[in-house]
């Protein structure tokens, strides 16, 4: 009885040490569990690596250029379609920063251990989402004004991140990002003008791609998910 | 949980078009194992494979007796069969990281992060405690082992890189797993600290299998291992 008595208080002891040792949880993860986040989720979460001051003002600041670019003789349409073309991109580069050995020095740690990768992949992702998202919409509220046009970037913002993710899972995110940035650019800009028209990729059956490509990128990140759970150190 | 022994056998390991880690046989069983060898000679590959961040192209690994990679042809094989190994080879390999501490050979520790944050991340990811409580706790003793617990609140980016291996060290003892792969986690540390960690490795050794690379031939026979591996390019020359 008495050893067990002692290594209960031993581990009294600690529970209480942890306490006075640990540091203050950051706003935004106490802003988690406030909010029912489970504590662990709500620990990895705000370690995402992307979550910095540097990546939230640089995305401000090119969102904000992006609302305002374009020549002011084009209509309301036209001028948004630089705010639409970029703002896919803000979460595929989020993405790239926030997952990967290149991202994060505790990468190799993380793949050693038993926490899904797909899990951790996806929680991260779902972060940069949130985050781009809002600053996304902050963007669009300085942007002139074409009707539900502004908000046409969240479909392809969904298929693009969701591509990105498929594809990082067996090129890694940062070669994934790449391809995806520069094959969406390529796409808008042909498509814009074949059609001479700059929303033209936005319009209705844009959105329908987007959300086709959205879902197949799922579903192959899913069936691909052994890629991010087993033995992928290299 | 009980020390588990591990089994390569056949294994090769191809990095790059000029390097390739060859294990024909090797076990690693309970006690410290040191894993000796000149740069780029494929210590860190072999502890990279041992912590199943790498996986092999060839041959087979088991931990205790249970298979966690298995690349041997099998031509005999039905798709059924093939189903069911890997099933058995997924919960295998889970149950290997749950009894697994790691510490890679590079600095894994992120800057902008506190001391005791990353440690307990770290130990988020390995599922330690039944509680957050009780996985605090476990932070807590492990930053008490490596003598880092009055650093709890200071970013690492902050720290020498000393103070980095050992939170990094702190990260892999926390929850006292049954495996430990340690890669070089005498580099950066002086002589007092040296001391410190070959206390905190004998005093597990006892109940745990734990592996260690290291260039420092001198300090590696203090941790009096069962095991002393050989490597040279890329082949284990001796284990005795």
């Amino acid at each position: 009885m008495i050893p067990d008595l002692d290594a209960r208080l031993a581990h009294n002891l600690d529970v209480v040490m942890a306490g006075i040792d640990a540091p203050p949880r950051s706003r935004f993860e106490r802003l988690l569990l406030r909010a029912r986040v489970p504590e662990p989720t709500a620990r990895l979460v705000a370690a995402t690596p992307t979550l910095r001051i540097a990546w939230f003002v640089s995305v401000a600041v090119v969102l904000l250029f992006a609302s305002s670019a374009g020549d002011p003789t084009w209509d309301d349409a036209g001028r948004l379609a630089v705010l639409l073309t970029l703002a896919p991109l803000v979460p595929v580069v989020g993405v790239a920063l926030a997952y990967g050995s290149g991202a994060d020095r505790a990468h190799e740690v993380s793949l050693a251990a038993p926490l899904s990768g797909l899990r951790l992949v996806l929680l991260r992702t779902a972060t940069v989402l949130a985050a781009s998202a809002a600053l996304t919409l902050l963007g669009v509220l300085l942007a002139p004004s074409a009707g539900w046009l502004r908000l046409a970037w969240l479909l392809p913002a969904a298929a693009t991140s969701a591509t990105t993710l498929a594809i990082g899972t067996r090129l890694g995110m940062r070669t994934a990002a790449g391809v995806v940035g520069t094959a969406w650019i390529v796409l808008v800009v042909a498509i814009a003008q074949t059609a001479g028209d700059a929303a033209a990729p936005f319009r209705a059956t844009g959105q329908l791609v987007a959300l086709a490509v959205a879902a197949l990128a799922t579903v192959v990140l899913v069936t691909g998910r052994r890629h991010l759970e087993h033995w992928n150190g290299r | 949980m009980t020390a588990p022994t591990l089994h390569l056998d056949g294994i090769a390991v191809r990095l790059a078009e000029r390097f390739t880690l060859t294990v024909d046989s090797l076990t690693v069983g309970p006690g410290i194992t040191v894993v000796q060898g000149a740069n780029g000679s494929g210590k860190s590959t072999l502890l990279r494979l041992l912590a199943t961040v790498v996986a092999p192209d060839a041959g087979r690994i088991t931990v205790a007796g249970r298979v966690v990679a298995d690349r041997t042809d099998r031509t005999d094989r039905t798709d059924r069969a093939d189903r069911a190994d890997a099933a058995a080879i997924d919960a295998a390999l889970l149950a290997t990281r749950r009894s697994l501490g790691y510490l890679p050979q590079h600095d894994s520790v992120p800057p902008r992060l506190r001391v005791f944050d990353h440690v307990d991340l770290v130990a988020v990811m390995r599922e330690l405690g039944t509680d957050p409580r009780s996985r605090r706790a476990m932070v807590h003793r492990a930053l008490v082992a490596v003598g880092m617990d009055d650093l709890g609140a200071e970013r690492c980016g902050r720290l020498s890189g000393g103070q980095r291996r050992r939170v990094a060290l702190a990260a892999a003892l926390a929850g006292r797993p049954s495996l430990l792969v340690l890669d070089e986690p005498d580099a950066s540390l002086d002589a007092d600290q040296l001391t410190g960690l070959t206390r905190a490795l004998t005093e597990r050794a006892g109940d745990a299998t734990i592996v260690v690379a290291t260039h420092h031939a001198a300090w590696s026979t203090t941790l009096h291992p069962a095991q002393t591996v050989q490597l040279h390019e890329g082949q284990v020359r001796r284990a005795a």
